[in-house]
């Protein structure tokens, strides 16, 4: 017992350094393979390149028909594009990357496919959870101390006994994983009690003077009488997306040299994979321009911070999320996804050179909300502010529809040629043409809001309000703003005092909340 | 003692000499952001050369409007000022501009005769009601002018209500002694 401790101390101080091999391991593609002591080989591969590798297509049909007897939580993406392949002796390994919706900082897992000399096999994730991680930029690597948990697949596959694992060491100024840049590797194996999820520290805890049964110097194929099957996996956070931003964002005078840092940081991993996905197959420069401010967006660098919803193109200041009322609002406003939310807000989605920042601030104008297209020329962005947000939900949302139809408007104006005829969507060119005399702009669109928007913005609402009322309920709201601008006397006195009981019946009964 | 009477009525008159186009400048600019509403009736669907007439604006012109003046003070700034010329400004370049805590001074502020303007502190603008008893309210920035003096940017902001204001960045030019706007851009809308 005392032994093993002293073992186990042993491999503590070697992996008090423990680094991960991310992504920049990768940067040099002709390094690929990485030969470490007792004759183990650790491989970087494609799964275009393991496809015709009975091994690995035998791993795979293993996997296959493990996951579907699974009971585990098995909602998790695979990165095939970087696969660590582990040859001792006979014993082969494939550890990929995985990764979840839900990222938690600091955790990241592997999947492990492991085939023995024997002819079995078996799959199984290793959940790393890390208390430090830092990252060492002379050495493309990341040191860490943490947890890991092993959660086999099924519980066919639960080990009760003692397993064991092997970990590629390099000593590189420190100790560390090793990667495929280390030129001084070994192995070391260290060994945890099994069970439905076992779990081991880094650090290991415990009597450097003490004793184990296990044997953290038996290489990658000892076994111990507790570990029958040692299993070998090194850690893999790695996957392209960090090459496809930086294929894409190279050629702009924009992306720094910080931002690139940024990227390789674990804790940004699920941002990068937001970014990537979003670049994937359109690299286009507006493209490349929405990334750049998403980065910025991301970076929490207490500038323009904030969130992104890559789906809509749609930048959330920080000052956005931070007040849960509003963000919820216009998550229930997106869930819902009206027609008019998709019409106007949502047609910056495809728009290939205009996108929207939703913030939560001060309008110069109005203690309301605004839409400001200032930036518009420049930037490409329109800014949605809203200010007030201490009215019900469907207020609030009237208000954010509101301002994303200015926004939609400022879009298509500027996509045209103003006070020109065109045939899509005319009316708005013909107000501009007649009142610009006399009224700005935004008033103008307000007199064709009144022509066109009072229905789908009552519509929108009600669909919000999950159709709990006729759609006159919702006029009220959809004429905030607009009673001052109706050109063509479209309300009448009767009907602004009806929708306005119509509101306070919806407001009295709505189970629409955000507090 | 005689050069100091003779420089101070020289600054006095210089301070009264550029109030005076201050007022000239903001004259126009009040004209142009408020206008009473409802609008006239819109021209129908496809009547898409239809301009409103210059008699219809004139008797709108005449409509008294009851004006709360905010005395905030707008204040703005370009990016890349350096890149771009006084007049590109207008039309490109990013304008960041903002409510400052200078207080506008109330005589500066006229318009045309039909107007009635009022200057109210922050404090006592009371947005839910202030509707209640005035058409509008108007903020208005510093005016920026060139080093020639004759050309002038300037920034107001008029809402009539809830979620229905804007705020315009003017440009103006000075020809034979004569303030113009040449062009506006909107920066706002609620």
């Amino acid at each position: 017992m005392k032994k093993s401790i002293k073992k186990l101390y042993k491999l503590g101080l070697l992996l008090i350094g423990v680094s991960l091999t991310l992504v920049n391991c990768q940067k040099d593609d002709s390094i690929t393979e990485t030969a470490i002591e007792n004759k183990a080989i650790i491989k970087i591969k494609t799964f275009e390149e393991l496809s015709n590798n009975p091994t690995f297509i035998r791993s795979m049909e293993l996997y296959k028909g493990e996951i579907k007897k699974s009971k585990s939580n098995n909602d998790y993406e695979i990165d095939y594009t970087k696969i660590k392949e582990i040859t001792y002796e006979n014993n082969v390994s494939y550890t990929f990357a995985i990764y979840r919706d839900e990222n938690t900082e600091g955790v990241f897992e592997n999947l492990v496919i492991q085939n023995y000399a024997s002819g079995s096999s078996e799959t199984f994730i290793l959940k790393y959870t890390t208390d430090e991680l830092v990252y060492f930029n002379e050495h493309d690597s990341h040191s860490f101390k943490g947890n890991i948990e092993y959660i086999p697949l099924t519980e066919a596959n639960m080990r009760t006994e003692v397993f064991c694992y092997t970990i590629a060491v390099c000593d590189y100024d420190y100790l560390h994983v090793a990667g495929p840049k280390c030129s001084n590797t070994w192995n070391e194996t260290f060994c945890v009690t099994g069970g439905g999820g076992a779990n081991s520290n880094f650090p290991p805890d415990g009597n450097p003077e003490g004793d184990s049964d296990s044997d953290p110097n038996s290489g990658i194929g000892g076994s111990t009488v507790n570990s029958p099957k040692p299993i070998s996996s090194p850690v893999v956070t790695t996957i392209n997306y960090y090459e496809r931003i930086t294929d894409c964002l190279s050629s702009s005078s924009s992306f720094t040299g910080e931002q690139e840092l940024w990227l390789q940081h674990p804790y940004n991993f699920s941002h990068m994979r937001g970014i990537a996905g979003y670049l994937n197959d359109n690299c286009s420069e507006a493209s490349q321009e929405f990334a750049l401010l998403a980065l910025e967006a991301l970076d929490n660098d207490g500038i323009d911070d904030g969130e992104v919803d890559f789906e809509n193109e749609i930048i959330l200041d920080e000052s956005f999320l931070t007040d849960e009322k509003l963000k919820c609002v216009y998550d229930k406003l997106k869930a819902s996804n009206s027609n008019l939310f998709k019409a106007t807000i949502g047609n910056f989605v495809n728009d290939p050179k205009l996108k929207i920042r939703i913030k939560k601030g001060n309008c110069v104008n109005t203690n309301d909300a605004c839409c400001d297209d200032s930036e518009i020329t420049t930037t490409g962005i329109v800014n949605l502010i809203i200010e007030d947000t201490t009215g019900s939900v469907l207020d609030i949302a009237s208000s954010i529809l509101h301002e994303g139809i200015h926004a939609e408007i400022s879009r298509y104006v500027l996509l045209q040629a103003p006070y020109e005829d065109v045939n899509d969507r005319p009316r708005i060119l013909e107000l501009y043409k007649y009142y610009k005399d006399l009224y700005n702009e935004g008033d103008i669109e307000h007199i064709y809001m009144t022509e066109h928007y009072i229905n789908p913005i009552a519509s929108a609402l009600r669909k919000l309000d999950s159709f709990s009322y006729p759609v006159d309920y919702y006029k009220s709201y959809a004429w905030d703003g607009l009673r001052k601008w109706d050109a063509g006397e479209l309300l009448s006195m009767t009907e602004n005092e009806n929708y306005t009981d119509y509101k306070q019946i919806v407001e009295a009964n709505t189970s629409l909340s955000c507090d | 003692m005689r050069l100091i009477y003779v420089s101070t009525i020289f600054l006095i008159l210089l301070s009264c000499k550029s109030k005076n186009m201050d007022n000239k400048v903001y004259d126009l600019v009040i004209n142009s952001i408020i206008q009473p509403t409802p609008p006239p009736p819109p021209p129908k669907i496809g009547e898409n050369n239809r301009k409103i007439s210059q008699g219809i604006i004139d008797s709108l012109n005449n409509v008294p409007l009851k004006i709360a003046v905010s005395s905030v003070l707008i204040d703005f700034e370009f990016k890349n000022k350096q890149e771009l010329s006084f007049i590109d400004r207008i039309n490109n370049g990013k304008i960041e501009y903002y409510s400052t805590n200078k207080v506008l001074a109330n005589r500066l502020l006229f318009g045309r005769n039909s107007l009635s303007l009022e200057m109210f502190s922050e404090e006592d603008i009371n947005v839910s009601k202030i509707y209640d008893d005035y058409d509008g309210i108007l903020k208005v920035s510093k005016i920026r002018y060139n080093d020639n003096k004759d050309k002038a940017l300037v920034i107001a902001a008029y809402s009539v209500g809830k979620l229905s204001g804007n705020v315009v960045l003017f440009y103006l030019e000075k020809k034979n002694n004569h303030w113009t706007i040449i062009k506006k851009r909107n920066l706002s809308v609620s």
